[in-house]
Order: C-alpha cells, then structure tokens, then sequence
C-alpha cells in the first residue's frame, strides 16, 4: 500500500534555472536537489520502491500541507480544506517548510531531509550587498531569462498581466511585452459614482495604450466582489485583514478573466513580491483605526520578516487556481538580489522608483514613475475607500473574517486558528514516516 | 550562555518593547504572553527579529508555534537548545528555511549570482 496520499492537484509550478522551467522529471527521488531553481514549486513524486519526494519552493509561494495517518501512511493537499475532506482536523494539519526537499522510503528508519535555502538568506548572515544600480541589471536579467522561457514553454497558452499603474505591475507589463506576443492587461475597479474611475484603472488604460497591450476592464460592485469571500479564504488559506482585501481584489480579476477566456493553460502574470522585497508596506488608517499593522523593525529585518511570510497565504496563486489560471509572479526568480540590498537603500523613501528605473529603464514613461503610491485595497483620497472600506463598513473586519475562517475549516475553538498561523508562519513541519506499520 | 541569562534578556527586550509596567504583577516568565495579551501575533515577529540579532538563532515554525514559546521560560530553552545546536522537538530539522548560523553568510567577495543566464 503507498505510503503517501495526495488529495486533489497541486498548484502549477512555475520555477525556473538557467536551464528552463522545472518539470515533473526535477523533483523525482533520486533527482539531484533543485536548489538552483527560483519561483512558485510543489511536488510530490512517487519513485522506485514506494519511495517519494516532497519538495517546496524556498519562498513558499506554492502550499502544500500534511497530515498523519492513525497507520503512519501521509495525506498531502495543496489546501487544508481538502485534508479536512478526508478526515483529519485543521489541529492535525501542518505546511510543508518551505524551502524543504524530503525523500520518504518505506524501507528506511529515518526520512532523508534537505533545505535548499540559502543560508545567508536570513537576516543574521546578510553580509552580500550589491549597488543599487547592479541589483537592478541582475533583477532584469533574471526576468527577461525567466520571461523568456516561460513564454517558450507556454507558446500556446493565453496570457495576461494585472495592471494597476503600479510600478511593479507595469514593470511587469513591460517587460513581458518584450517577450511575448500578445499579453492582454487586466485593470480592477470597484464600482462608485456613475463615470467616476479609480487612479488606478485610468493609470492602467493610459499604459496599456502606450504599451500597445489590449485592456480588460474588471469593474465589479461591492456585492458581485464579496460572493468570493468563502473561496478566498478557502483557497487563500488566511483570515488576517490585509491578505484576505488583497485576495477580493485577485478574485474579481480572475472570475473577470475566466469571463473572456475559457483556455485551461490560461497564466496570468503579477508584480507581486516587489513589496515584500523592498519592504514597501505601510499602516493605513480608515474611519480613525488602523489597518495593516507592520511589526517595528529594522529595513532589513523587516524585509526577512515580510519575505518569511510569503509562506503563509495564498493570496494571489491560490486564488487564481481557483479558477483555473495558473500565476507566473515573475520577481521571484529575484530574491537573491533584493535579498542583497544594503539596509541603508531599504530606508530609502524613493527605493522602488530607483531600483525600477534600473530595472526597466525607459521601457516605462515617467508618468508611471512620479505616481504616488495608491493600494486598490485602499482606495484614494479623490475616490474614496476601496476593498479595506468596503470590508470595514460591512463588519466584515479581522474578528468577523477569523470566525469566518474557522467556520469553514470545521474550527469550533477560533483560538486553535493561533496554532495555525503565528507571527506570519503556519505550523510547519517535515513528513516522516517513522513509525508506519508494514 | 545559560539559559537563565537568556531569559533575562528575553524579559528586559518584552519589557521594554512591550510597555510592560515595571509594577505589573501580572507579567512573569512563566504566563502565556500571547493568551494574556502582552504580545500579539506582529509582537511575535518582533520578538523572532530580536532573538536572530541578538542570539544569532533562526526560530523554525515548529518551534515558534509549540507551546513551549508562549513563555519567556520557553523561548529561552529553546534558544539555548538551537544556540548550543541540540536536536529540538521532533520535526524542528532545520530545515524550515532562514535557517542558518551567522557564521554562513556569503562573504561581500562572494555575492550571488544571478540565476540567470544572459
């Protein structure tokens, strides 16, 4: 009998080496570690002799969770909802560590685990610093390498881009206009006053004409936005208030997405990572309280504690597999770089203006570069509040969306949910399967 | 360092960096600092950030989410165990990512190299 059980698919892998986009064939026991590879990754590979792989990308980015069985055998998902389906409780559920490579042999006494993240990734060993100038030049080659091939090995799947006028996302944008032949944009708006578009949406038409990229327009009403609020936090496998609006706004994209194309090979591009990367987060304030609560750290500290917590969510991958389309979230072929940032740069209120700038030079017009900061969660000051408002004046605020969470994990006790998830880290831990019966 | 001297530390940064009142009865090394509000789930990070600064350790998820680093009694045995690199609780293997010695970082000679080719 195998010794492994996986529940449902696994999300698209996406990463990526010098040597091209990872297959099946790369995380087979016995395949030599992948840790070369960059970007979204999780496997779990059946090999000679009931043996298995399990692996996990060193960010995160793509969820994958176990449980034990009263046997010693192990149910894998890439959801905890599904590992839920077959019998076990949230409370028995752990993540896969991110970055962690594990043979599991039925034969053997003890699992064999790996960690292919690199050591000098945490905050305590940061000693590499590169210029800002020479981050930008490794950042680009990375993407353009990574774009490339992604377009090679998906010629044929539709693709898209999410567009908010954003420096990251039209970074994005323009880069994958280099590489490929048609990319369509996707804009989100939250509907308002009749003729009143958001910063965002007019900043996404005026790029998307000069980038000669086709718009889809993705305008939706608080209620047509919120009927995705038990399959964000199902499938984006968080309750906290940040990622829960961030994961509305990827719903609505996707649903709009899936409403113009029907493809199964459909990708969609992101900027996501930049923030994480370049610690570009803030507080915000809605109606006299704050949201978004950051913890108080060093630049570099905090990087390290944002770029940990890209484990734990699924804000963006998770919720545009639910409906079908697979995420290329191209920054993450990057880290190394950003990771190697100094401190001081970091600290640096213009940081992103000027590695982007690096990045992708004049690809970008200037009025892309001199617009201040607007989050579609946030809404802007012309326009009014945007995904946190609409949240906030609902009562559908961190308290409610945590109940709701364990509501639908089968959670009776909502302060189980502070063992899952705990300072941004889920519960994590390595599969064994010591102590199976033959 | 002993694991004593370890916890005082870890008390004075909860103190200082969580307004704990100096005539707080409450507060001790031994009480849940999570259940008893003295320290939330961003506090938390803060917390991890101090302890990789000022003990060169890297705290896995198994660890952080045991019970036993609820308690500054707690985190300080845990950190003398990964400090002095004894085995922790079974599944805390290092290999959790972020998870290495001061002593490995990429000399500034060393940088990474792109994972790129052109």
């Amino acid at each position: 009998m195998t010794a492994v059980h996986l529940h449902g698919p696994l999300d698209r892998n996406f990463a990526w080496d010098a040597g091209g986009i990872c297959q099946d064939v790369d995380f087979r026991p016995g395949a030599e570690l992948p840790r070369g590879l960059r970007g979204a990754m999780a496997a779990v590979q059946p090999g000679p002799g009931g043996s298995w792989r399990v692996a996990r990308d060193q960010l995160g980015i793509n969820k994958l969770f176990w449980a034990r069985d009263a046997d010693g055998s192990i149910a894998m998902a890439a959801r905890p909802r599904r590992l839920i389906d077959q019998g076990y409780p949230l409370q028995q559920i752990a993540a896969v560590p991110r970055g962690c490579v594990v043979d599991l042999d039925p034969a053997a006494s003890e699992s064999a685990q790996h960690s292919i993240v690199p050591a000098w990734w945490s905050s305590a060993g940061r000693a590499a610093r590169l210029s800002p100038e020479a981050a930008g030049q490794r950042v680009r080659s990375a993407i353009d390498g990574y774009l490339a091939a992604v377009a090679s090995a998906h010629a044929h799947a539709k693709l898209f881009v999410c567009l908010s006028g954003g420096l990251d996302s039209s970074s994005i944008a323009a880069l994958a206009c280099q590489h490929v032949d048609e990319v369509v944009g996707v804009s989100f708006d939250l509907r308002r006053q009749p003729g009143r578009a958001s910063e965002d949406r007019v900043m996404a038409q005026r790029l998307a004409r000069d980038l000669g990229m086709p718009l889809l327009e993705v305008t939706v009403d608080e209620d047509e936005l919120f009927q995705h609020l038990d399959t964000v936090l199902l499938e984006g496998i968080d309750w906290r208030d940040f990622n829960v609006h961030a994961a509305l706004v990827n719903a609505a994209l996707a649903a709009g997405i899936r409403g113009v194309v029907s493809d199964p090979a459909a990708i969609v591009l992101t900027g996501d990572l930049a923030n994480e990367f370049l610690v570009d987060y803030h507080q915000e304030t809605y109606n006299g309280r704050s949201y978004y609560q950051l913890p108080r750290l060093s630049p570099t500290a905090l990087q390290t504690s944002l770029v940990q917590g890209l484990d734990t969510c699924h804000r963006e991958v998770g919720i545009f597999a639910a409906w079908g389309l697979g995420v290329v979230q191209p920054y993450a072929v990057a880290v190394d770089h950003y990771l190697a940032l100094p401190d001081a740069f970091l600290a640096t209120e213009n940081r992103k203006e000027l590695l982007c700038r690096a990045i992708v030079g004049n690809l970008l017009p200037d009025y892309i570069y001199s617009r201040p900061k607007v989050r579609a969660q946030v809404g802007s000051v012309e326009i009014g509040g945007g995904v946190l408002a609409a949240c906030v004046d609902r009562g559908l605020d961190g308290p409610w969306l945590r109940r709701r969470f364990a509501e639908l994990h089968d959670v009776s006790d909502v302060a189980t949910l502070d063992r899952f998830i705990r300072a941004g880290r889920y519960r994590s831990s390595v599969p064994s399967l010591v102590g199976r019966a033959a | 360092m002993n694991t004593a001297l370890i916890a005082d530390r870890i008390e004075t940064f909860v103190r200082t960096q969580f307004d704990v009142s100096p005539d707080d009865d409450g507060f001790g090394r031994t009480i849940d600092l999570f259940e008893l509000g003295y320290v939330d789930s961003v506090g938390f990070a803060e917390l991890l950030s101090f302890l990789s600064e000022e003990f060169g350790v890297e705290v896995p998820e198994s660890e952080l989410l045991s019970d036993e680093f609820l308690r500054i009694e707690g985190i300080a045995s845990i950190v003398s165990r990964l400090a002095n690199g004894r085995p922790g609780r079974p599944g805390s293997d290092g290999a959790n990512g972020f998870h290495g010695p001061a002593s490995q970082a990429v000399p500034t000679t060393n940088l990474p190299e792109p994972v790129t080719g052109p």
